[in-house]
Formats: structure tokens, C-alpha cells, sequence
């Protein structure tokens, strides 16, 4: 609980709290730093010609002490906070202010609280073709202050404020952020160098490809005004029925304005790669005297076959990994280079027809350079 | 210190002087200023002064000092007095100041009063019972006919804690205003900063404060305060110092005087490492002071004012003097502020290091100590700092976080790390790696090749406002060549040392910047070829 008081007397070690309670006018709780809540609070404080002491007390409640400042907001010249005393085995401090003429002040305290804060969350609803999502994310207020606050406003980092009120030990969720109409990509990742390759190799189980939801923060999808803040998001289908299912959920980290987010939702059985090296042999070998080798290149071949069993096309972006010095003599598939030992093949797979899965296949034959043993 | 009476007996200094002088029995003729005390260490049964103060001097003699010839004198002291003291003069203070050291757990207190000598030998006695106060620090001067009286002894009897008399060896019959200087520990001060950004991030409203605070178990009352910033030297802890059993030691192993009944020296006196009280969520509830503001008097009309902090350089130290005088009550703390200055032009920067800061962009800002930032009159001391930056016209203010500020010498830049930035990002990406030029030593193995590195920098800016980027790339050889040929023209690039190479660059706001550079190195014997060929 936070308490403001007037004091008279001179003495103040011999503290009297008295007088009215200045009412909590408009009070703002800034959750724009996940580290610290700012409260900035706007009291009338009655002050009377000469030094006036006000008594600043709080319990059970965690402020931080070096952080709380009094700001005059009506007559910052003729009202002047002179010094700040901190008695002892209190959990208060004494402002002592000097003013020119009998005023009814408007101050603003703000202080950094502890223990009320913000989770974001964000549910998900793409629909039936997977092809828009109707986007929703909820400010959960989590006030384990200690304090209640009634009517306050609560601003983030964007967005309008909005006002509020909270409890001490009150959890609530707000919805405040709406687009209904988010293009989605849906991403199916196949990274050789986390997947097996050889799917014969792993006896009776299935190798999953992780499927994701690609989405932008950007005006295209009704969003781009301020970067979204991570959170829990969960993810559901429209099924056609007038019902949804529920598809996975993954922690988004924040998105800034402009950047996209991959919300990794499952794995997919429906695709199956299998990659085998076909070829990978030693060429140009340098030795030394004693006959041992010291520099080598070689010749490699690798092949890859995707089949999609879905009834739908997919686009897999295939990872292949190739390190060091490396040449590629021969590619079937175009392919962007990520980074030095990075390639990211965007593939096209049409949906399976009567026959079977539709099927691409890869062959890259490339050369590692100055390998040495 | 008032009220003496009350504020001394539980915790704080006492007085008591005793005068011997041609074994003459004098009687006290001013008993205001002489009060019986009775403290556990040195209690006895009170007995008529008239009969117990034979060769004791007059306590409250006379106004004005007389001067005695030096044989009335005798030549040896008296013998100390006994274990007990039963007559206690108070004399007030005329001055105190305290100068605290913010490097060290060290005070240095000065205390001006009168003490009524008479001719001859005078004992003093000092007691500082439940206080942390040094004795080998204490310090007796007179402050007027300082060849006429000659402090010879000061004596730490035995058997009794907390306890100093002087010998004082007087031509001078009267009052005399001493000096006594001793270091206590308890005090401390230490400075904070807030500083508040403006909505552009381009100036910084910088206020300093200095928060004192008294653990010291003693009350200060109208005390001349004044800070010090510097690094003390000290052999020993003041604290320490204050907690021996015998001043200058030896240590005693408990139990060995046991007979002697002693009890703790500091039994009452709490903890230093728990003195600031902290709740158990590690929040700083309360600290140590009370007093009243600064008042001054202009133009006839009485108003009140921030209390000046003049500042000054003293030796390799810095001198911080509050104006007027503070009370300092045990147990509280008082913040006053020092500094307040606006429109100080600061500079973000966004540092990408991964030696110092790994795999992350850190935001800095800075400014400087000196007059093209509004500043440069006295050094800054140490102290954390709390970053605001202003999100409208009605002043309300958004926290930008907190950092550390090391001690600021005049003309020295201020770097205020605020940590890594998630909305601000720098992103080294290898592009291509390969190796060239090689050479073989007689056996035929690699003596020597060359490394080349072509890697992209990307910068991405998603903040409202434009970022300034710093990103220093380390090649882990001092044999490189760094080809510019590719860089955008927007990117400044200097070599910062033989192995690491700085880029800086502006990036709008929100947007993104690739840049390019391609690094040689040369390995092996490659590298000598490579110096060779530079002379």
C-alpha cells in the first residue's frame, strides 16, 4: 500500500502523519520494459507557504527506493523539492518542499514497481486453405504489486492507452491487438543437418518435417504499426464445419516491424526426403615427402528424392550443408546461398495425383577445395 | 549534539575533565554544566563533591584565561585517575564537521569546544560508548595558546572500553577551544544519477544526487558535511579499528580475560554488512536522515532554496561541501541534489563486438564530461543511473533502464551501457570461405597459405528513429588485408588495432543495411612474405 501524507511539526525524527489523503488522480502504468513497471501518478498536494514536509510511505509493497521522483507540474518555479530524507526502519521517505504561496499542487510520483507486469499472448485462427489467419493477441496484466489501482491507464510501447482498473493479486487478460486477415505461409523445413537422411534407417518411425505458419508485421497483413512483443501464441484451423481445430502453438519472439516470424505449429508425415551420398572421393591429393597426405579436394555426390503424399501442393525448403572451401560442378535444383556453408533450395511440390506422391528429385555434385586431413 | 544529556548517554561522546593543580581543593561553581553519569562500564556510588573532588580543578571557572607561571606547575603529572569517574562535563560543541569518504568505510570527524582548563595538569576523558569510532585516530589540539598548553598522553586505561583521557599539561587557566579529530565508520554517502532522454534521443536532462547516510550509532546534529570522492588508502578498516578489544591490539583470544567480565564491545551496535535493511524480495526499503532544507536570506525577504554543493579539487581528491550544516540522525539517510543540468547532447550508439558483448547488439549512450556537453566544472563520481526518455509534452516518461557509471574525470567521455537491444540488430553473416597461395617447406608439408573471408553485415534498424551502428570485427591475426572495394559508401571504416577493424554507419529508421568486406589473411610463412613485401 502506498501512502502519502502532509506532516507538521518540526521535528522529523518525531514523524506525525496527518491530514487528508491526497487523492490518486490520473495514474499511468507503463509497461513498455519487461526489467521495471513505471507508475506515474498525479496527486493535488495542499501546500502552505513556507517548507511543507510530505511523507511518502509504502508497504508490502516493492518500490524501489532510489527511483521514486516528485515532479511539479503547476508551478515548477515557485515550488521547489528541497531534499529527501529516508528515516530508519521505515519503508518511507520524507520529501521536504518549498513554496512560495499557499497552493493546491499538482505533483506527478513516479517509481519503478516490482512484481506487476505483462505476458503477451496470441491466438490463432488460420483458415480452412491455410492461406489467411485471424490474428488476436491479449495483454495478460499480472499485478502482484501489492497495490490496487483504480482506473489507471496502461500503456505499452504502442498503441493507445487504455484505462483500467487492477487488484493486488489480480491477473487479467485484455484483448488489444486485432487482424483478421494475415497472409500465412505455410513452411515445411528440411534441414540435413538435423533430420536423418535415410528414412530405411530408422526402423518403423516416421521422420516428421517441422511445418510452420510464416507470417510478416507489416502493413500487408494489417499489422507493421510496432513490433510485436514475444509471446505464447496458440494456433487454430477453421475444419469447414463451423468449428476449429487446434493445430499446435509455439512461443513467438518478438517481431519487429518489417520482420517475419516462423511459428513452428508441428511436424508433417506427409512428406518424406530421403538423401543418400552417392559419391565422395579424394581428388587432387598433395603429399609430402614421406608419402603423407597433406592437402587434398574432393568429389562428392549427393542425391535427394521429396516425395509429397499430401493432396495438396507444398513448398519444402530444403538446408543442405557443405563447409569450407567448396565448388558446385553440378546442381539440378536452384538454390540460394544463406552463408558460406548454406544452401536453401526452395522446392515445388505438386499435390500426390492417383499414382502415387508427386516426387522431385536433387543431385548436387560439388568439390570441397584445399581440404586438409 | 543536543539534547546532550539524552543523546550521549545512549549512544554518542562524553567529556569529562579532570584538573589537578598544587593539591588545592576547588569547588564547582557552575553545576550547570555538570551532570552525574552512570553507565554500567564505570558506575560507583555518587558521593558528596565537596569531599570527593579534592585535587580536582574548578570545571566551570572563568570566561577569559589566565595565564600561570611555569613553576607553579609541577613537574610530574598526577597519577591517572581510577577506573571511575563520577564528575562529567558536557561541554557543547561549537562545530562539528564530518568529511565522508565514498571509497572507503571512513569519516573524519572534527569537533570544536571549549573546554575549561586549569593551570596545571588536566586529565580529559574521551568515551565513546556503542559508536564506531577509531581510537588510534583520536586527536587533541588546542585551537588558541598552543604554546602554553601541551597535550603530552592519551591513555586508554585498562579495564575499561571506550575510553581515552588525555594529559594535558596547562599554563592556561580557563576556556580554551580544542580541536578533537578521530575517523568513525558508519558514514557513508554515495552518489545516483537520473537522466531523462528526450523524445528525439538527442539531448538528456542529467540530474546527480548525493545520498548520505548514518549508520555511525551517532546522532549528528548541525553538522558541516562534506563529501569526498577518491581512492583512500587504508591499511586497516575503520570498522575493525573501532571493534578491538585494546586499541593498538593485541588481539585476545576469547576467553582469556573472561575473568574480567568484559562483555562484547559492540554489544548493540548491529552488523555493518546488515545495516542497510533489505526486504526479503532484495529491495532496498529504507535508509538511514532527516533536517531541514537549505534556507537563505536575499534582499531582505527569507526564501528557500536547493541547498548549494560547492566543489572543489583537493590533492588527487574531490571536495563536495553542503552548505550550512545537516543533522544526521543515527539510522537515516538524506538525498540532496548536486547537479541538474539540461540540453546536454548525447549520442546513442549501437555496439556490435562479439569479443566484449557476444552475439549481440548492444545500445549505448554517451555524452561528455565537459563544456560542449554543459558539464566539465568538477568530476562526476561513481553512482548508477536511472534512464528516462520523455514520450510527450506533459513530461511523462517512459524507463529506458539502468547502468553504472564509473568515476568521470573533467573533458572524459560518459559511456552508458543499457544492455543488448532487441529492436536494433547486427548480423555477421560468412559468405564465402576459401584458401590460396600456399607454400611448402622442404619436407613438403604447408608452411604457408592465405585465408579469404567474404562476409555480409547486416544491419537492421526497426526503431522509429535513426540508429548509429559501431561494429567491430576481430581477424585474430595481425597479418590482413581488408578489401574495400565492395563497401557501401555510407559505411566509415577505420582500423582499430592490428587485428580488429571498426565500421560505423547511420541506418535510417526502419530499414536495413547489408555491407560487404572480403578479409585476407596470411598464415604460416604466407606472413612473412606478406611483411616482407610491405618493406
Amino acid at each position: 500500500m502506498l501512502l502519502i501524507a502532509l506532516l507538521t511539526g518540526p521535528a522529523v525524527q518525531a514523524r506525525t502523519k496527518l491530514v487528508a489523503l491526497p487523492q490518486r488522480d490520473a495514474t499511468v502504468i507503463r509497461l513498455d520494459n519487461p526489467a521495471a513497471t513505471l507508475i506515474e501518478e498525479e496527486r493535488i498536494l495542499t501546500l502552505q507557504k513556507g517548507l511543507n514536509k510530505v511523507d511518502f510511505s509504502w508497504q508490502a509493497v516493492f518500490v524501489e527506493a532510489d527511483s521514486i521522483r516528485l515532479t511539479i507540474l503547476d508551478h515548477p518555479e515557485k515550488v521547489k523539492l528541497l531534499n529527501i530524507s529516508y528515516p530508519p526502519g521505515e519503508a518511507a521517505l520524507v520529501w521536504e518542499i518549498a513554496s512560495e504561496g499557499d497552493y493546491a499542487e499538482t505533483v506527478r510520483i513516479s517509481y519503478l514497481l516490482y512484481h506487476i507486469d505483462r505476458l503477451v499472448t496470441y491466438k490463432a485462427v488460420a483458415d480452412k486453405d491455410e492461406s489467411k489467419l485471424d490474428l488476436k493477441s491479449y495483454l495478460i496484466l499480472r499485478n502482484f504489486s501489492g497495490e490496487d489501482f483504480d482506473k489507471a491507464k496502461i500503456t505499452l510501447d504502442y498503441g493507445d492507452a487504455f484505462e483500467v482498473s487492477t487488484a493486488h493479486e489480480e491477473t487479467k487478460q485484455m484483448l488489444f491487438l486485432k487482424a483478421p486477415t494475415v497472409p500465412v505461409t505455410k513452411v515445411w523445413t528440411w534441414d540435413s543437418a538435423r533430420l536423418p537422411w535415410d528414412p530405411e534407417q530408422v526402423e518403423n518411425q516416421n521422420i516428421g518435417i517441422p511445418v510452420s505458419y510464416r507470417i510478416f508485421n507489416n502493413k500487408d497483413s494489417g499489422l507493421g504499426q510496432f513490433a510485436l512483443w514475444g509471446g505464447k501464441t496458440r494456433l487454430f484451423q477453421d475444419d469447414g464445419h463451423e468449428s476449429t481445430i487446434f493445430l499446435g502453438e509455439d512461443n513467438a519472439t518478438i517481431i519487429p516491424v518489417g520482420q517475419k516470424a516462423e511459428l513452428y505449429i508441428g511436424d508433417s508425415r506427409d512428406i518424406v526426403v530421403t538423401q543418400r551420398k552417392m559419391k565422395d572421393a579424394q581428388i587432387n591429393v598433395r603429399r609430402n615427402n614421406g608419402g603423407g597426405v597433406v592437402l587434398f579436394d574432393t568429389d562428392e555426390l549427393i542425391t535427394a528424392k521429396i516425395e509429397n503424399f499430401k493432396d495438396k501442393p507444398a513448398v519444402l525448403t530444403m538446408i543442405q550443408h557443405i563447409p569450407g572451401q567448396w565448388e558446385m560442378e553440378e546442381c539440378n535444383l536452384e538454390y540460394k546461398r544463406k552463408d558460406a556453408a548454406t544452401l536453401e533450395f526452395e522446392i515445388q511440390l505438386p499435390a500426390r495425383d492417383d499414382k502415387g506422391p508427386a516426387t522431385k528429385e536433387l543431385t548436387m555434385h560439388y568439390h570441397r577445395r584445399n581440404v586438409r586431413p | 549534539m543536543a539534547p546532550a544529556a539524552v543523546i550521549l548517554l545512549a549512544a554518542g561522546v562524553l567529556f569529562v575533565v579532570q584538573s589537578y593543580w598544587q593539591n588545592s581543593a576547588q569547588t564547582i561553581e557552575d553545576k550547570s554544566v555538570t551532570h552525574r553519569l552512570t553507565q554500567p562500564a564505570v558506575s560507583m556510588a555518587p558521593e558528596p563533591v565537596a569531599t570527593k573532588t579534592e585535587g580536582l580543578a574548578s570545571v566551570g571557572v572563568p570566561a577569559t584565561a589566565r595565564i600561570v607561571p611555569q613553576e607553579d606547575i609541577p613537574d610530574k603529572p598526577p597519577f591517572a585517575p581510577a577506573s571511575a569517574i563520577e564528575l562529567v562535563v558536557l561541554p557543547k560543541p561549537d562545530q562539528m564537521q564530518v568529511t565522508i569518504y565514498n571509497s572507503a568505510d571512513l569519516t573524519l570527524v572534527r569537533d570544536t569546544r571549549k573546554l575549561t582548563l586549569k593551570a596545571g595538569w588536566n586529565w580529559l576523558q574521551f568515551m565513546w560508548a556503542e559508536t564506531m569510532i577509531d581510537p588510534t585516530s583520536l586527536s587533541l589540539r588546542p585551537l588558541e595558546y598552543a604554546d602554553k598548553i601541551d597535550v603530552q598522553q592519551l591513555v586508554y586505561p585498562a579495564r575499561l572500553q571506550d575510553i581515552g583521557r588525555w594529559l594535558i599539561r596547562s599554563k592556561v587557566e580557563g576556556s580554551v577551544s580544542f580541536e578533537i579529530t578521530y575517523f568513525i565508520s558508519g558514514l557513508s554517502w554515495r552518489a545516483f544519477y537520473e537522466g531523462i532522454i528526450s523524445p528525439d534521443e538527442k539531448t538528456m536532462q542529467l540530474k546527480n544526487y548525493v545520498r548520505v547516510q548514518n549508520y555511525s550509532g551517532q546522532d549528528y546534529e548541525n553538522v558541516q558535511t562534506r563529501l569526498i570522492i577518491g581512492q583512500v588508502h587504508l591499511l586497516d578498516q575503520i570498522s575493525l579499528l573501532a571493534g578491538r578489544q585494546y586499541p593498538y591490539g593485541p588481539e585476545v583470544e576469547s576467553g582469556e580475560l573472561e575473568s574480567l567480565d568484559r562483555g562484547s564491545k559492540f554489544k548493540g551496535l548491529r552488523d555493518k554488512d546488515s545495516q542497510e535493511k533489505v526486504d526479503y524480495f532484495g529491495l532496498e526499503l529504507n535508509g538511514p536522515m532527516g533536517g531541514l532544507g537549505g534556507n537563505r536570506m536575499a534582499g531582505g525577504a527569507f526564501f528557500y532554496d536547493f541547498k548549494e554543493i560547492a566543489k572543489e579539487g583537493l590533492s588527487d581528491y574531490f571536495l563536495y561541501t553542503i552548505e550550512g550544516t545537516e543533522d544526521l540522525p543515527n539510522e537515516w539517510a538524506k538525498r540532496l541534489p548536486s547537479l541538474d543540468v539540461s540540453d546536454i547532447p548525447i549520442k546513442s550508439l549501437y555496439k556490435y563486438d562479439e569479443d566484449r558483448y557476444g552475439r549481440q547488439t548492444v545500445r549505448f549512450v554517451s555524452f561528455a564530461n565537459d563544456s560542449e556537453h554543459k558539464l566539465g566544472t568538477t568530476p562526476l563520481p561513481n553512482g548508477t543511473m536511472k534512464l528516462y526518455r520523455q514520450v510527450n509534452d506533459e513530461q511523462n516518461t517512459s524507463y529506458v533502464g539502468g547502468a553504472d557509471i564509473k568515476y568521470i574525470p573533467v573533458n572524459e567521455a560518459v559511456e552508458l551501457n543499457l544492455g543488448a537491444d532487441t529492436l536494433v540488430k547486427v548480423e555477421p553473416v560468412l559468405m564465402d570461405s576459401r584458401t590460396e597461395n600456399y607454400l611448402f617447406n622442404d619436407k613438403g608439408d604447408i608452411a604457408g597459405w592465405d585465408e579469404i573471408e567474404t562476409w555480409h553485415i547486416k544491419l537492421t534498424n526497426t526503431r522509429d528513429i535513426p540508429a548509429d551502428f559501431e561494429v567491430t570485427r576481430n581477424f585474430n591475426t595481425d597479418s590482413w588485408d581488408l578489401d574495400m572495394t565492395d563497401i557501401a559508401a555510407q559505411v566509415n571504416y577505420s582500423k582499430h588495432d592490428s587485428q580488429h577493424a571498426r565500421f560505423t554507419m547511420v541506418v535510417a529508421a526502419r530499414t536495413e543495411h547489408t555491407f560487404q568486406y572480403q578479409v585476407k589473411k596470411y598464415c604460416g610463412t604466407r606472413k612473412d612474405v606478406k611483411s616482407k613485401q610491405a618493406q
